[in-house]
């Protein structure tokens, strides 16, 4: 592999890919999902003030949106617990917290889970942690839709042809996956930064540090889980000769996991553990208070990335082009 | 003595029971522009594709400019190719395209421009750099390919089926191209083609390959000298003694009757004599038995050979 060719076709395929139809449709439908799931969280917000009572009328706006948001997020809080919890056996209706605010604790709840959600939803800001939750749940079906043309296409159309004779096939498959994830950083800079100021300017109740801190925290997370996927893309599509398939395979593979860890697991508890063939199992472990589980999560990613890459690899330096 | 530019040895390749190629084996001359000949099928693009990379050969070595074809890698720059049907990114202006592919080869991005601009301007596409493909015709997207392949100094060039597809027109402007490039570059050149008057006119060296078999190589002149043919209208039918006598002179290797008093005979030329003293001993021949000869013709032959060698008719038009 040459480091030359390598960053030279990483360039070449970052500047390029968003003209072809497939980075424009990957471009508007990344900002599409970004700004739909930050429109659906602030709804709500916008909602109940228009509806507040009429005894915070008299309140500056400002404080009308913090009481908004705080009975919003502790409508919230079990929702989220449920979402980030293992277990999921407990109702996410009754109240987590008594009537003096303290924290009820059953031996059945998961605690951990709880501890988990208060960090996010009051520890952070709770709409850009729950906007980023969301998107981590929708995050890696988009990147099936961005990644899955990575070498497909060109295969089926021989366009590869014309870099096979000037450039080793190492530095073809690093260099295109470089460039994706080039585009990828880009693209979820672009998402994330849209969502932050829209959050900002909207609801200024969160200073602008504190906001721009945890978004620039979610956006490096949902980078790093979105690479294992880049990768499974990568191996897909170096392994099929069309764009048609590739999409299909990748949306199948990424898509199919969870619906099969989760509908397995109503006949077979230990079907719910194919979501760790990809990073599903432990994604949002990346957004988790203690140190020890992100580093776990970013570990896990990166042993899954380094199998697809290895695997994709393999593949493309030895089929026939 | 010179290492050949190309060196295949027993390759095969088979794409599940379909053998595309079957034990071909043959050199191409260092300096040489070489013709690849065939019907399709024959198996010519397949070979390009192993001698590229593109493909890995069943079984059987292959050494381009004297490296083995598993370290392809190493040859970066010194050897390029037209595929036959590799499309252009359509996204992506033509300029951009051919900067990029000369940046691989090696090239700054400045000393790429200016060589590009200029090839560019020899295949007269000047004017469409900064078009995408999708404003190119079928001919100049031909000269498109023709220019990534001459693009830098190549000593090796692989030409897979340059002019399929075009008109005469388009397709005499490609191979006047080739010439001109070949001259200006120097390089060993393999053009494949199944158009025999192409490759007649091009080339210095051929190879035939019909089924993945190969059936004859080497310089043109000596594989036309093995079927030169003369096309004889005579005065009066010949009869069957003197057919057989006309037959038997030594500068002949078989006589065929056709219609009413035509015949074409198969010319036996030794290596080193060019046809002329094999027609003057028809002729005295013929003058001698009182036979006048109303008409007297070469036939084209690499044509009759390559129909001959493959046993069917030729029907690409070309």
């Amino acid at each position: 592999m040459r480091w030359r060719h390598t960053s030279l076709i990483a360039r070449y395929s970052a500047r390029f890919s968003v003209r072809g139809g497939i980075g424009l449709v990957f471009l508007l439908l990344s900002l599409t999902f970004g700004l739909m799931v930050a429109h659906l969280m602030l709804q709500p917000v916008e909602i109940m003030m228009r509806e507040a009572p009429s005894r915070t009328r008299d309140l500056e706006p400002m404080e009308q949106q913090r009481r908004a948001l705080d009975t919003l997020t502790e409508q919230a809080s079990p929702v989220v617990a449920w979402m980030l919890s293992d277990k999921r056996k407990e109702t996410i209706n009754e109240p987590r917290r008594d009537a003096q605010g303290r924290r009820v604790t059953r031996p059945d709840r998961d605690v951990v889970a709880e501890d988990w959600a208060d960090h996010l939803l009051h520890e952070r800001p709770a709409l850009l942690s729950a906007i980023f939750l969301v998107l981590l749940l929708g995050w890696p079906l988009v990147v099936a839709l961005g990644a899955f043309d990575l070498f497909a296409g060109d295969i089926g159309s021989r366009q590869l042809r014309y870099q096979l004779l000037r450039a080793d096939r190492s530095s073809i498959f690093f260099g295109r996956l470089l460039g994706m994830l080039l585009t990828f950083v880009v693209v979820l800079l672009l998402v994330t930064a849209t969502v932050t100021v829209y959050i900002g300017c909207k609801l200024p109740v969160y200073p602008w540090a504190e906001l721009l801190g945890w978004a620039a925290y979610g956006s490096l997370a949902l980078l790093v889980a979105s690479v294992p996927y880049i990768a499974l893309c990568a191996w897909i599509s170096a392994a099929v000769s069309g764009p048609f398939t590739a999409v299909t395979v990748a949306s199948l593979a990424i898509g199919g996991v969870p619906l099969v860890a989760a509908f397995g697991k109503v006949s077979h508890e230990a079907v719910g553990y194919v979501n760790y063939l990809l990073p599903w199992g432990y994604q949002m472990r990346l957004f988790h208070p203690e140190p020890a589980q992100v580093g776990l999560a970013a570990a896990g990613c990166a042993a899954t990335t380094a199998l697809f890459v290895w695997l994709g690899h393999r593949k493309f330096t030895r089929r026939d082009l | 003595m010179t290492e050949p530019a190309l060196s295949i040895q027993s390759i095969t390749k088979a794409f599940g029971r379909v053998k595309a190629l079957d034990a071909v084996a043959f050199e191409v001359p260092a300096g040489s522009i070489f013709g690849l000949l065939g019907p399709n099928g024959a198996g010519k693009t397949t070979l390009f594709s192993i001698a590229a990379g593109f493909l890995h050969a069943d079984t059987g070595s292959l050494r381009v400019l004297g490296t083995d074809i598993a370290h392809i890698a190493d040859l970066q720059g010194r050897m390029t190719i037209l595929p036959q049907d590799a499309a252009f990114q359509r996204n992506v202006p033509i300029l951009e395209q051919l900067l990029f592919f000369r940046q691989l080869d090696g090239s700054g991005r400045a000393d790429a421009r200016r060589e590009v601009l200029e090839t560019l301007d020899l295949v007269g596409l000047a004017a469409y750099q900064k078009r995408g493909v999708h404003a190119l015709s079928h001919g100049m997207l031909k000269r498109m390919g023709i220019a990534q392949a001459f693009l830098g100094r190549p000593e090796l060039i692989l030409l897979d089926e340059p002019t399929a597809g075009l008109d005469p027109q388009n397709a005499r402007q490609i191979r006047d191209l080739v010439r001109v490039f070949r001259q200006q570059r120097a390089a060993t050149t393999v053009v494949s083609s199944h158009n025999l008057a192409e490759i007649q006119e091009l080339c210095d060296h051929v190879a035939i390959l019909d089924k993945g078999r190969l059936l004859v190589a080497g310089p043109v002149d000596a594989i036309l000298r093995q079927s030169r043919q003369l096309d004889l209208l005579l005065a009066r039918e010949l009869t069957a003694q003197e057919r057989a006598e006309l037959a038997a002179l030594p500068c002949s290797r078989g006589l065929e009757a056709r219609e009413l008093c035509r015949y074409r005979l198969q010319l036996a030329i030794p290596d080193g004599e060019s046809a002329d003293g094999a027609i003057a001993a028809v002729l005295r021949w013929l003058l001698d038995r009182g036979v006048t000869p109303r008409s007297l013709q070469e036939g084209n032959s690499l044509e009759e050979y390559f129909l001959q060698l493959t046993g069917k008719e030729h029907t690409t038009g070309h």
